[in-house]
């Protein structure tokens, strides 16, 4: 095969017909599923019914241990619309870094929403539309997973609200603007429309908002309208099974390009997109006994894996969602305004948070400005302008290349792309201009957030991993 | 197969067993809130007792059956479960 080949293209008949559902082969205690309420705080007094916000087929196939989930054909035939997509082989970057390593990125940008959001944003859309849901409402931070979604409820003519946190809504109009273009209402949160949103601007008025706040007032809006559901882009075992599209086509990409990663690295929000690239990789690992080191990346502003708390903990700022296990920063935690809107949730997906426990991949912080750097790079590099968000994985990349010229030592590097930057183009002129700022959460302010989370057996203390 | 009132019996276990609930099934009324303090129904301990009700009586809840349940009380709930079941006898006998 040529060596210096680009691009490792599927055809659309290779889009995958199942997702990988990793509960098969990781050990997650059944004590360690999602638990509900310690207290039934946040629910009205009066409430007299109560409908699942996830559609019963979608929860049964993501808390099973069937290996394989058959993707509905209706939305395999979406994703055929453009995925699979490109497998890139990144020479440029290798030649700028003069590095003897081969450096790979799966591209998950070039589709209308910019992101990987809409691979689980199209399926949620069909199970909602399945059970006869009217109107979805969701959370979302910098607008990726909004925006999907919206484009997705446009596809199945459901109706869509999305409460937008206030500090990306003001930092990225332009996803607000394709929210609207696919009929969605778009509101900045914390909002006046509803009693959490009330409460936090009473309590905070200066608030950058959080997508754990956005979530609250999403979920709440719910319960107001008939027939309508709250919806996430992230965390949830069914979102990460959606998402492992992404890795089970660089599988087949990187068998094309003949080689196998020694690391696989994706930033990390809540985990959606490290998870459906790096998933798929993990089962790899255990049937090849392959090395591959799965690597994940977050904000120095927002480290709940490397500076968090393995706990149960609330998936909202108002505490009234089920508790889940996880790393997490606590329900309260306001990450500061940095431009990577996508990684400031307080909390990890739960089955990333057991593979991280059980040492099974790894985490790493970056600052925000060392980041942007790096996607500056890569943009040069490669011609393509990363998501902020993207950019943390670029920068783990670059480095990693850059230990393989130190070290002399090849190693084969793919990493997830998952959006593209072209609506955060402020945020990099903000960067060319030196006026972005590195926000490292202190550990006092990461203290006091740790002190709320509900008062359940079995937390474990800082920094302990088993 | 079960009749109904052993679907009945069996469901109110059920509900014990996977809300953990501290009373014992037959303490559990008709006309009981799935709200209230003793029961504590929410959206997410609802569908962990739905797969405990496919696990034991087999076959799977169309989700617009849930969605279409208007689930006040444990008699209600009881109802969907008992429809499931019905379904699942007449598809058999088919």
């Amino acid at each position: 095969m040529r060596t210096s080949r680009n691009q490792f293209l599927l055809d659309e008949e290779d889009v995958p017909t199942h997702w990988y559902n990793i509960l098969a082969d990781l050990d997650v205690p059944s004590s360690d599923v999602r638990r509900a309420r310690s207290t039934p705080q946040g629910a009205p007094a009066d409430r007299k019914h109560s409908t699942p916000n996830l559609p019963l087929s979608m929860y049964r196939s993501s808390v099973g241990t069937e290996r394989h989930v058959k993707i509905p054909d209706p939305v395999r035939e979406q994703y055929q619309r453009w995925r699979p997509t490109p497998l890139v082989r990144a020479h440029r970057l290798e030649q700028a870094l003069d590095t003897p390593a081969h450096i790979y990125y799966k591209y998950e940008g070039a589709n209308a929403s910019g992101s990987h959001k809409l691979n689980s944003a199209l399926a949620q859309a069909y199970y909602y539309k399945q059970a006869g849901v009217q109107e979805v409402t969701t959370g979302t931070g910098a607008g990726q997973w909004g925006t999907a979604l919206s484009m997705a409820c446009h596809a199945l003519d459901l109706a869509c609200t999305v409460f937008m946190v206030r500090c990306s809504h003001a930092q990225k109009p332009y996803r607000k603007v394709l929210m609207e273009l696919n009929g969605a209402r778009v509101i900045p949160s914390p909002s006046g429309t509803t009693e959490a949103g009330r409460a936090l601007i009473a309590a905070s008025p200066g608030t950058d908002g959080s997508v754990a706040i956005a979530n609250a007032e999403a979920l709440e809006h719910a319960r107001t309208v008939d027939r309508g559901a709250f919806a996430v882009g992230s965390g949830e075992n069914h979102v990460l099974l959606h998402q492992t599209v992404i890795g089970e086509e660089a599988l087949l990409q990187m068998e094309l390009a003949g080689e196998f990663p020694d690391v696989v690295i994706g930033a990390m929000g809540a985990g959606s997109n490290f998870a459906g690239l790096a998933f798929p990789f993990h089962r790899e690992k255990l049937r090849t006994n392959a090395r591959t080191r799965l690597v994940a990346v977050e904000p120095d502003a927002c480290p709940k894996m490397t500076r968090g708390r393995y706990a149960w903990d609330y998936n909202d700022f108002s505490g009234t969602t089920p508790m889940t296990k996880m790393y997490t920063l606590g329900h309260t935690f306001v990450a500061p305004g940095v431009h990577a809107g996508g990684l400031r949730y307080h909390g990890a997906a739960p089955l990333v948070s057991a593979l991280y426990e059980q040492g099974l991949m790894e985490a790493v912080a970056y600052g925000q400005t060392e980041v942007f750097e790096a996607g500056a790079f890569f943009a040069r590099a490669e011609n393509l302008v990363p998501a902020p968000e993207s950019a943390h994985a670029v920068k783990c990349a670059i480095d990693e290349a850059v230990r393989a010229r130190e070290e002399n030592e090849p190693r084969v590097i793919l990493f997830n792309v998952s959006g593209h930057g072209l609506l955060d183009l402020s945020a990099y002129d903000q960067y060319l201009s030196g006026g972005l700022e590195d926000h490292r959460v202190s550990d006092s302010h990461i203290a006091a957030s740790l002190a709320a989370l509900p008062d359940v057996p079995d937390t474990n203390p800082v920094g302990s991993r088993s | 197969m079960l009749n109904d009132d052993e679907v009945t019996s069996r469901v109110r276990e059920l509900m014990v067993e996977s809300l953990d609930l501290r009373l014992s099934p037959e303490a559990i009324g008709n006309e009981v809130s799935l709200y209230s303090p003793v029961i504590q129904l929410d959206s997410l301990n609802l569908l962990q007792l739905l797969l405990a009700v496919e696990s034991e009586f087999g076959g799977q809840i169309e989700d617009e059956d849930v969605m279409e349940a208007d689930l006040e009380n444990v008699g209600d709930f009881i109802g969907l479960v008992r429809r499931h079941v019905e379904t699942l006898r007449t598809e058999a006998a088919a």
